[in-house]
């Protein structure tokens, strides 16, 4: 049963078959090979996605394309450039820095990239970087999207790991997040010292800080409102999603009026799509969770582990390697629906800590978007850049070396991931 | 006739899923607005907007298939041009088989289910598991649609709004 349910799905996903079909098909295949009962199919379906919790998950992807479509986005990166523009490769910085605000907001990548993303990497082919460059840092910094809260991802870890604490678990990606920011900017700033990639050459006055900061101002309140809302309790992360998309409507339409009510039928049907896209994963992934269950193989694979007696640095660098060739062909969604129900007990029983083990996965899967030949990232900002996907991996390689420097610090010091959750009460 | 048919069945099922992701977000909001002001809660809203995800993801999973929105790993089909359309012609046939079970299968769950009512709005449970049949129907519908296109250019349906790309998170 277990050998029809793996290798049902990986000859399924291998022909191209939708990941969604390949799960659910691979399971069906399971589920007449081991004699269970059909029904169950369609029963674990539904309960998969008759979750609350979930339904974050459409809003915070309603709210990323409200505030694209609102040009938020432009307010952000000038709110940036005016700290960090007048350096060494200055836009890069502002690059960094604006999706790194923006990743408060929205909680995928994808969003990052071709939200501010891709606006910077105008910007910065216009101003005399190199196009392969500007497309490769942009990739780079976006994968901050699922780890600095809101995170699709982490809502879906959540569910794949019921034991885990959702709020817990958004809290612990604010430091890594940073510490994965700050290493961009180190790649960035050597880069531009070496090629000479000029600051921006602007004197700001006093009063024009001033007015690009309160012109920032509600669009900078967002963050602030999300992870305030939900580290306080004052909202689950649900409400706070639901909040969310409020806010940015009214921001948009009313602070801005960037956004008019034309734009909001084309803005909801990409929500709407986007969430149905994810959403069917999640549904068949569910009942693909049910088998895996049945079949007892997390369980025996546990104690397996277990009595390898392996010490947790060790675990954790072969899970981190495991991840890594992963990431390479799957995406960061079905790689936690099918691996984290696996992997996230084990870890567990090797006493490492659940918001730990958690952020290694997201980062580590996540980095598999920047990843060639299948890096979903890449596709976006190469035809924003309009560069060949194959002239960016040169760039490539410092981020990627730089981002596989902090998985190791994310591996070897656990304080990173569970400092900050520890300080709001969740461990 | 069949065209007509087509851009009609594609502009509805859009805006059925428009329809229900803006009541689901009108439904959320209110209750969290009143919990702030006044303590007191729609009770049925909780529930309602839970049902109408559960509607949005299968009704929409065949517009995204339409658009060819769903991931997928092609790394064999960029690898092998000469026989991309073949595979793509067994991944057809392979979607149309898993589609016709799990309406039949839906089907089944939905009246097996229909006697037993939902806690607060007391609907037949059945009502609201009938989203798999009629969605893995429209999955299929969608499917015939494009067929053609897809196994020969492996194209798919254009819209200006929504990239493909995007649904990779």
């Amino acid at each position: 049963m277990i050998a029809v349910l793996f290798g049902g799905c990986v000859v399924l996903l291998a022909l191209g078959v939708p990941v969604a079909f390949a799960l659910g098909g691979a399971t069906l295949a399971a589920v007449i090979a081991g004699h269970l009962p059909l029904v169950a199919l369609p029963k674990y379906m539904f309960s998969g996605i008759d979750v609350f919790a979930l339904m974050a998950v459409p809003f915070f992807i309603l709210t990323a394309e409200l505030m694209t479509g609102g040009s938020l986005s432009e307010v952000l990166l000038r709110f940036a450039s005016q700290f960090v523009g007048r350096f060494r490769g200055g836009l890069g910085h502002t690059n960094i820095l604006a999706i790194t605000f923006f990743s408060g907001i929205s909680g995928s990548a994808l969003a990052d990239a071709a939200g501010p993303g891709a606006i910077m990497i105008r910007m910065m082919k216009r101003d005399g970087y190199h196009a392969e460059y500007a497309a490769a840092l942009t990739a780079a910094v976006s994968i901050l999207g699922p780890i600095i809260p809101p995170s699709i991802s982490m809502i879906i870890y959540a569910l794949a790991y019921p034991e885990i604490n959702l709020v817990g678990l958004l809290i612990a990606g604010v430091v890594p997040g940073i510490v994965i920011a700050i290493a961009m900017a180190v790649i960035n700033h050597t880069t531009s010292m070496k090629r000479n990639y000029r600051g921006v050459a602007e004197h700001l006055a006093l009063r024009d800080y001033l007015r690009n900061t309160w012109r920032a101002l509600p669009a900078l309140v967002l963050p602030v409102l999300i992870l305030g809302g939900i580290a306080s309790g004052a909202f689950t992360p649900t409400e706070a999603s639901v909040v969310a998309v409020f806010y940015a409507l009214f921001a948009g339409r009313v602070v801005y009026r960037t956004l008019t009510w034309s734009m909001l039928p084309a803005i909801l049907a990409r929500s709407a799509l986007m969430s149905a896209a994810v959403l069917i994963i999640v549904a068949m992934s569910a009942a693909f969770a049910w088998v895996l269950t049945v079949s007892r193989v997390p369980q025996d694979l546990t104690a397996y582990i277990v009595g390898l007696d392996l010490s947790p640095i060790a675990f954790l660098f072969a899970v981190n390697l495991l991840l890594l060739a992963f990431g390479i062909f799957i995406e960061p969604l079905p790689g936690i629906v099918v691996l984290v129900p696996i992997l996230a007990p084990i870890a567990h029983a090797l006493g490492i800590n659940d918001l730990q083990f958690g952020i290694i996965v997201i980062v580590n899967l996540t980095m598999g978007m920047i990843t060639p030949p299948v890096g979903g990232l890449l596709f976006v900002t190469s035809v924003v850049a309009k560069v060949p996907l194959t002239r960016m991996v040169g760039e490539l390689w410092p981020f990627m070396w730089a981002q596989l420097v902090v998985l190791v610090l994310l591996s070897l010091v656990p304080g990173l991931s569970t400092w900050l959750p520890a300080a709001f009460g969740f461990r | 006739m069949l065209q007509r048919f087509d851009a009609l069945l594609v502009r509805a099922n859009r805006a059925l899923i428009v329809a229900m992701l803006a009541a689901m977000a009108l439904m959320v909001f209110a209750n969290v607005a009143l919990r702030f002001t006044t303590d007191y809660s729609i009770l049925w809203a909780e529930e309602a907007s839970r049902y109408l995800m559960i509607w949005l993801t299968f009704l929409g999973a065949g517009l995204v298939l339409r658009y060819g929105g769903h991931i997928g790993i092609d790394t064999l089909q960029e690898h092998w041009p000469d026989a991309a359309p073949y595979l793509r012609a067994l991944i057809f046939v392979l979607l149309a088989g898993f589609f016709m079970f799990m309406m039949w299968m839906g089907t089944r769950y939905a009246l097996l289910t229909w006697a037993q009512t939902t806690p607060i709005l007391a609907l037949p449970v059945g009502a609201v598991y009938l989203a798999m049949p009629i969605g893995f129907a429209l999955l299929f519908v969608h499917l015939l649609l494009m067929v053609a296109p897809y196994v020969r250019r492996k194209q798919f349906l254009h819209d200006d709004g929504f990239d493909p790309e995007a649904v990779k998170l």
